[in-house]
C-alpha cells in the first residue's frame, strides 16, 4: 500500500462509487445554503463560505436544520449537475442519509472520530459502495 | 456485490425529472428482512413501493437496525419544495399508496394568493398544484397542520410511528411516549407508504433513557417561559441528546410542552425528552439516574438572557406572524380576549396560522368574523415559511415564534419574538 494512502472500513451506500478532492468542514451543514447554479456555499459566517461543491468529496460532522430544505438543497445542487462526489458524515442522522439517497449522491457512515481528523489533512478520497470502505489520499 | 442504485441515473437527462420508472437493483447488507419485504425491495410490488423500501433499507442499514417494524401511523412534514415532491412524485408514479394513516404538514392555501394580491411565479403554482395531486395518488390524509398530533392523531405510549417535522417528533416521542426517530419528511413518507420503519434508535426503549440530567433553577411560567426554556436548553447540550428534566414547578400545558419541543428541536437536534412529573416515560428513569451522567444548571439569568436577545428590536413592524406551530383555538380566543375590542393598527398585517380543524370551530363559533373585525387574520392550511408572504420580505415583524423567526431568515424578514400579550400590544400599536 501507498504510505499516502489509508484504507477505513466503513458503511457506503450509494449508485456508485465515486471519487474527489476533499471539502472538509468541522461545522454542520445544511445544502440549502449553496447556491445550485453554481455550488457555491452562500451561507454566512459557515467556514465553506464562497468554497464550491461540485465534484468534491465532502467531510462534515453532521448535518443540520430542517430535513426538507436539506433534501431540497442537495437534490438542486444535483438538479444542476452540481452535486458533490460524495459525502462522508461522522455523525450521520436520517435527514441527511435521506438527502443523499434522494439526490443520488455517494454517502459513507460509520467512520470513528481519528478518522475524521485523518480527513481534516486529506487530499482526496475514493467511496467504494461494493467493498464498503473509503480510500483517503494524502 | 450489488451495487445499491440503479444503473441509470435521473440525473443523467437534462431539464426536469421525467417521473420514468427505474428498475432496482438493491439487497440489504445486514438487516434481516421477510420475504414480503424482500419482494418490495426487489420491485415485485411495484417501483414505488421498491423506491421507498430503498430509502428505509439505506436508513436502516447506516443506522444498524437490525430489522423492520411495523408502524400504526406517519406524519410527512409536507412542503412543496422541490425535492421533497420529487421523492413524493416518484412513489405516486410507481403506484404507491399509503398502508397506514399519513397526515401532512401544511403547504399554503391557494386562496391566499388574492387576499394579498401578490405575484406568485408560475413555478410556485406549478409546485402546489402537483403537490396535490401528488397527495390524492398516495392517498394521504391531507391534514395540512404541523400540529396533527393535538387534533387527529393521538398515538399511545408504546406505540411505534415514523412522524417528521421538526416540531411533532419531540412531542411524539415525549409526551405521549410513542416511539419515532427523529424522521426526515421523506423517511417518514416512505415508511406509510410501506407501513413499515427500520428498527433502530428511538424505536428500541433501551435507547430512550436520559444522556444528561437539567436541573431547573428558574421559575418556568407559561407556554412563552417553557419555549424560551427549550431554546437555550437547545443551545447547552449535545445533539441527540436525552434530557431528563427536573424542579419544573409549574405544571405546563400542551402549547407550551409543544413550543418546548419544537424550539429545542430547532436550536439544536433533539427528539426526545423526560420532565419528572410530566411526561409518562420519566417515571421510568427516575431511580435509576446515576451519578455518571452528566449534569446541566438552568438558572434564572439564563432564561433572562434569551428572552432579551429575542425581544432586542424596538421600532416600527410591519407585521405580527403568530403560529409556528400551528396556533390552538386557546391561543387564538386569547388574543381576541387580549384585544378588548381594539383594532390593529391599519397597515400591521396580523396572521394567526392554524390547522383546518381548528379554522372551522372557530368559523363556526364566529370568532373569525369577529377577529376579522378587529383587524386579525386567521390563516388555514398555511404555513409561516412559504412564498406567498412575500409583503414580509425585507421588513420587521414580530412573533411568539423563535422557529418561525429562524427559517423566515432565508426570505429575508426579521422579527422581535415576544409572548402573545406583548403580540396583540405591538400590533394596536404598530410598534414593538
Amino acid at each position: 500500500m501507498n504510505h499516502q494512502e489509508r484504507v477505513i472500513k466503513c458503511k457506503v451506500v450509494g449508485k456508485n462509487d465515486s471519487s474527489g478532492d476533499i471539502l472538509f468542514s468541522d461545522a454542520p451543514f445544511n445544502f440549502y445554503l449553496t447556491n445550485p447554479l453554481t455550488s457555491e456555499v452562500i451561507e454566512e459566517e459557515h467556514p465553506l463560505k464562497g468554497k464550491l461543491m461540485k465534484d468534491k468529496v465532502v467531510v462534515l460532522p453532521s448535518g443540520k436544520g430542517s430535513s426538507v430544505v436539506q433534501v431540497d438543497g442537495l437534490y438542486q445542487l444535483g438538479m444542476h449537475h452540481n452535486a458533490p462526489a460524495g459525502l462522508i458524515v461522522l455523525n450521520p442522522e436520517p435527514t441527511i442519509v435521506s438527502a443523499a439517497f434522494v439526490a443520488e449522491v455517494t454517502l459513507a457512515t460509520g467512520i470513528d472520530k481519528e478518522t475524521f481528523d485523518y480527513l481534516r489533512k486529506a487530499k482526496s478520497a475514493k467511496l467504494s459502495v461494493r467493498n464498503s470502505e473509503l480510500t483517503i489520499k494524502y | 456485490m450489488e451495487s445499491l442504485f440503479p444503473t441509470s441515473s435521473i440525473f443523467s437527462k437534462q431539464g426536469n425529472v421525467s417521473g420514468k420508472i427505474f428498475n432496482f437493483g438493491m439487497t440489504a447488507k445486514n438487516m434481516f428482512l421477510t420475504n414480503n419485504e424482500e419482494e418490495i425491495l426487489s420491485g415485485e410490488h411495484g417501483s414505488g413501493f421498491q423506491y421507498a423500501m430503498e430509502l428505509l433499507v439505506t436508513i436502516g442499514e447506516t443506522f444498524g437496525a437490525d430489522k423492520m417494524i411495523d408502524i400504526t401511523r406517519a406524519h410527512w412534514a409536507l412542503s412543496g419544495q422541490e425535492g421533497d415532491l420529487y421523492f413524493a412524485k416518484r412513489l405516486a408514479e410507481g403506484g404507491a399508496k399509503t398502508r397506514v394513516p399519513v397526515t401532512t404538514n401544511p403547504d399554503w392555501d391557494p386562496q391566499l394568493r388574492t387576499q394579498f394580491r401578490v405575484d406568485l411565479t408560475e413555478n410556485d403554482l406549478t409546485l402546489l398544484r402537483d403537490t396535490m395531486e401528488t397527495c390524492d395518488k398516495l392517498n394521504v390524509i391531507k391534514s395540512f397542520s404541523c400540529t396533527p398530533f393535538l387534533e387527529c392523531s393521538h398515538p399511545l405510549l408504546g406505540e411505534h410511528v415514523s412522524y417528521s417535522e421538526s416540531s411533532a417528533s419531540p412531542f411524539i416521542n415525549s409526551v405521549y411516549g410513542a416511539f419515532t426517530n427523529r424522521e426526515s419528511s421523506v423517511s417518514a413518507l416512505a415508511a406509510g407508504i410501506i407501513g413499515k420503519t427500520p428498527n433502530y434508535g428511538l424505536q428500541l426503549k433501551e435507547n430512550r433513557a436520559p444522556t444528561v440530567l437539567v436541573n431547573v433553577a428558574s421559575e418556568i411560567k407559561g407556554d412563552f417561559d417553557f419555549g424560551i426554556f427549550g431554546w437555550h436548553l437547545g443551545k447547552v447540550i449535545e445533539a441527540n441528546s436525552i434530557p431528563y428534566i427536573r424542579n419544573i414547578t409549574s405544571k405546563p400545558t400542551m402549547e407550551g410542552l409543544r413550543d418546548f419541543g419544537a424550539l429545542l428541536n430547532t436550536s439544536n437536534a433533539v427528539a426526545l425528552y423526560h420532565i419528572a412529573g410530566v411526561t409518562p416515560e420519566a417515571k421510568d428513569y427516575e431511580k435509576d439516574l446515576h451519578s455518571g451522567i452528566e449534569t446541566i444548571e438552568i438558572e434564572e439569568k439564563d432564561l433572562k438572557e434569551t428572552k432579551a436577545e429575542f425581544s432586542n428590536y424596538h421600532g416600527e413592524i410591519n407585521s405580527v406572524f403568530m403560529g409556528c406551530p400551528h396556533s390552538t383555538i386557546n391561543e387564538i380566543n386569547l388574543v381576541y380576549k387580549l384585544l378588548d375590542g381594539r383594532k390593529i393598527k391599519e397597515d400591521i398585517h396580523f396572521l394567526i396560522f392554524t390547522s383546518n380543524f381548528n379554522f372551522k370551530i372557530l368559523k363556526d363559533n364566529g370568532m373569525l368574523a369577529k377577529l376579522n373585525s378587529l383587524g386579525v387574520r386567521v390563516l388555514k392550511d398555511s404555513c409561516v415559511d412559504e412564498p406567498v408572504f412575500k409583503f414580509a420580505e425585507g421588513r420587521i415583524g414580530a412573533t411568539n415564534s423563535a422557529k418561525a423567526a429562524y427559517y423566515r431568515a432565508r426570505r429575508n424578514q426579521k422579527f422581535t419574538i415576544l409572548d402573545i400579550p406583548d403580540l396583540v400590544e405591538a400590533g394596536v400599536r404598530g410598534y414593538a
